[in-house]
């Protein structure tokens, strides 16, 4: 494990993800170097298979390289064990996902205590912060209704909001409008981008939608599990405030 | 706290599958409640048999059994056939009182060394006879005849082909008490029914099934070796080895069959219950020629429906039972793992958002074990509905006994017939079956669905926690 450059949340060299093994072997991500700087708003946009939801999964300690190295503020991920992923998947890290993954038989403010309740916080605590997401994504009159009982635009916020109780240092969203119209995607990537001037957060966004990655002050494509291009316009959340 | 919480919203919003898993556990459970209740009432109902048998009190009753031999009792056996030239002329009438036993008897003396044996809390004497009325007139006989005693017809030409029509044969199975102690020994006060006790020298308590047969009541007389005795109780539900017909004063039934000082059994109580195997072979060893007969040795003499029961009870009862539970047990675990399958995302979330693995085995198990806490409670009720069902439908069980009246006289010489071939009786007696559930019967059912959620939720808990959180995510898209 090292720490090569407090500037940067992430820090990846050579990384490769391969599946599967032999004849079978699919490679996903080949040879991706790549360094995200603490305070980006990146999007990595790129086509179904370019490797994009992979290099999601491995930046948020859900997986770990095949090859090469990958460091989250200088641990390395793929040197770490399960219980150590899980505690940075705790602390450090948010995630909002497509389907937005709540539990259906939670209410909006369960839902989002579940994200904070390993932390080990009393009853009350935990109920004050969830109270409190809820009511910065402004859904605080929404907190007892269960998912089925909220729309999608809802739901995504529950999820966003699941994914800032613990006050993450990155925030990985995986295609977070994409199961929204094109109104409440608004709405959404306006909350994130007003999350991330606000809070100064590294949040890295998938998308295939070319307008959410032209908002985005960075934008990596991927093609065939490389990086095809960068598109860098060098504004982080820090110079914006 | 969150994760109780948690789980509460599981159970209550995932009512199909809360209730699906609940039910199998306490349809398992509830035939296991069942089984063991209608085990527990035929004990029951074995002990309520054996009760009257054993006395309040004894759990021993020491004898010393005739040994037949082949070609007939031995000379002081009593019995053995009744010459009828010892009965007068031809054509004269006769009325006669015959005293057998299979038991032979012994001083009333050996009592003391039955109660010095280690283990003997208290003991009492008693005397229990066939008592053969044999009357009629003598039949015509071409050559030496006899007629058996205990009621056989007797032998000669005179009677081949059948009984004579002049002799009358009636047997009584008398027992000679002793009335110092009313808790132990052949009748106890508790065995009385109607009336009173033997307090008397003329009195006498005859059995339920005997006043019933021979039209008896508090207040009749009863005729015991010629002599008349006034009935002052009823014996009520007395079955097996020491049963008899009459119960009199052992020193009048001493007198009656010329028998003074002389006894042919010994009821034991013992110190202590767990130690009535012990205490009978100390018995048995100090008391040579003797045996001891215990109630678990009369349990296995126990014949009839209620042992039919009991067998289909401990065998096919049981092996169901356990076939049910190990299905039931089989079902939760395929539904707690199909809910895990089906919980995949939601699982794959948890640890995606940080959660550790036990921490995920934990919510499934802790789901798991208390769908069978609540699967444990419903089969109780199962079970007590189960029992409270068999105990309404008033299920009536016979059982039967096979029993040899003690005793052991020598008979007047030449006088006699075989001992024991009418001694030996078979006493029924009917009993309602019950099915009681204990509360540590309830316990441990619950106990057992509680396991049974246990070993699903352990299942349950592995497959959740092989769910790689990527993978997890990634197989649903």
């Amino acid at each position: 494990m090292t720490g090569s450059n407090s500037n940067h949340a992430y820090e990846l060299d050579s990384v490769t993800k391969v599946y599967g093994s032999g004849t079978t072997a699919v490679t996903a991500l080949e040879e991706v170097d790549l360094e995200i700087a603490s305070g980006e708003l990146v999007a990595i946009v790129g086509s179904s298979g370019s490797g994009k939801s992979t290099l999601l999964q491995l930046l948020g300690g859900l997986d770990r390289p095949s090859a090469g190295r990958l460091a989250l503020d200088g641990l390395e991920v793929g040197r770490a064990g399960d219980r150590e992923l899980a505690a940075i998947r705790l602390r450090t890290i948010g995630f909002v996902f497509q389907q937005f993954n709540l539990i259906p038989t939670l209410t909006a403010a369960e839902n989002v205590e579940v994200a904070a309740a390993p932390l080990g916080l009393d009853g009350s605590r935990l109920r004050d912060r969830a109270a409190a997401m809820l009511d910065r994504v402004g859904l605080a009159d929404r907190a007892a209704h269960l998912p089925a009982e909220l729309s999608g635009g809802e739901q995504q916020r529950v999820a966003i909001a699941r994914s800032l109780v613990n006050e993450p240092e990155v925030l990985l969203a995986d295609e977070p409008t994409g199961n929204l119209d094109s109104a409440t995607g608004e709405q959404i990537l306006g909350l994130l981008r007003d999350l991330w001037r606000e809070s100064g957060m590294t949040i890295v966004l998938v998308t295939h939608d070319p307008s959410i990655a032209a908002d985005s002050p960075r934008v990596i494509r991927l093609a065939d599990g490389r990086i095809a291009g960068e598109d860098r316009e060098p504004l982080t959340a820090t110079v914006v405030r | 706290m969150f994760y109780i919480r948690y789980l509460g919203a599981e159970l209550r919003r995932r009512k199909g599958r809360t209730i699906l898993t609940a039910t199998c556990l306490a349809l398992g459970v509830g035939l296991v409640v069942s089984v063991t209740a209608l085990s527990a009432g035929l004990d029951d109902a074995q002990s309520e048999v054996l009760e009257p048998l054993t006395g309040v009190g004894t759990e021993m009753s020491v004898a010393r059994p005739m040994e037949i031999e082949e070609g007939g009792p031995p000379p002081d056996a009593g019995g053995g056939p009744i010459g009828l030239d010892n009965l007068g002329k031809a054509g004269e009438k006769f009325d006669t009182y015959q005293y057998v036993s299979t038991d032979t008897s012994f001083p009333a003396a050996k009592r003391k060394q039955v109660a010095a044996v280690d283990g003997v809390d208290a003991t009492a004497v008693g005397l229990t006879l066939s008592v053969a009325h044999v009357s009629g007139r003598v039949p015509e006989q071409s050559g030496s005849g006899a007629a058996p005693a205990t009621g056989a017809p007797p032998t000669g030409s005179a009677t081949a082909g059948g009984p004579p029509d002049s002799i009358n044969f009636e047997t009584t199975t008398v027992s000679g008490v002793d009335t110092s102690d009313r808790d132990l020994g052949l009748l106890t006060a508790s065995q009385i029914t109607d009336g009173f006790y033997i307090s008397g020298a003329s009195d006498a308590v005859v059995s339920r099934s005997y006043a019933t047969q021979e039209g008896l009541a508090v207040g009749d007389t009863v005729d015991v070796g010629g002599k008349d005795f006034e009935v002052v109780g009823i014996s009520g539900g007395a079955v097996g080895g020491q049963s008899s017909d009459v119960y009199v004063e052992l020193d009048r039934l001493q007198e009656l069959a010329d028998l003074e000082g002389r006894v042919n059994a010994v009821e034991v109580q013992a110190a202590s219950a767990d130690e009535v195997q012990a205490v009978s072979d100390r018995i048995e060893s100090a008391f040579p020629g003797s045996e001891v007969t215990t109630a678990s040795d009369l349990a296995e003499q126990v014949s009839g429906s209620l042992v039919d029961a009991e067998n289909l009870s401990g065998k096919l009862g049981t092996a169901l039972a356990i076939v049910a539970l190990i299905g039931a047990f089989g079902i939760t675990t395929l539904v707690t793992l199909s809910s895990v399958a089906k919980r995949t995302r939601e699982l794959g979330t948890l640890k995606a958002i940080g959660w550790r693995q036990w921490l995920v085995v934990r919510q499934v198990a802790g789901e798991s074990v208390v769908q069978g806490l609540i699967g444990g409670l419903l089969g109780v009720a199962v079970g007590l509905a189960a029992a409270a069902a068999i105990g309404a439908a008033g299920i009536s069980l016979d059982a039967s006994l096979e029993s040899a009246s003690s005793g052991g006289i020598p008979g007047p010489a030449g006088v006699g017939g075989p001992p024991g071939a009418d001694a030996a009786t078979s006493v029924a007696s009917t009993v309602t079956l019950g099915a009681p559930v204990s509360p540590g019967m309830a316990l441990l059912a619950i106990g057992l669905a509680v396991l049974g959620g246990l070993i699903a939720g352990v299942f349950g808990g592995i497959r959740a926690a092989r769910l790689s959180p990527a993978e997890a995510l990634r197989s649903l898209g």
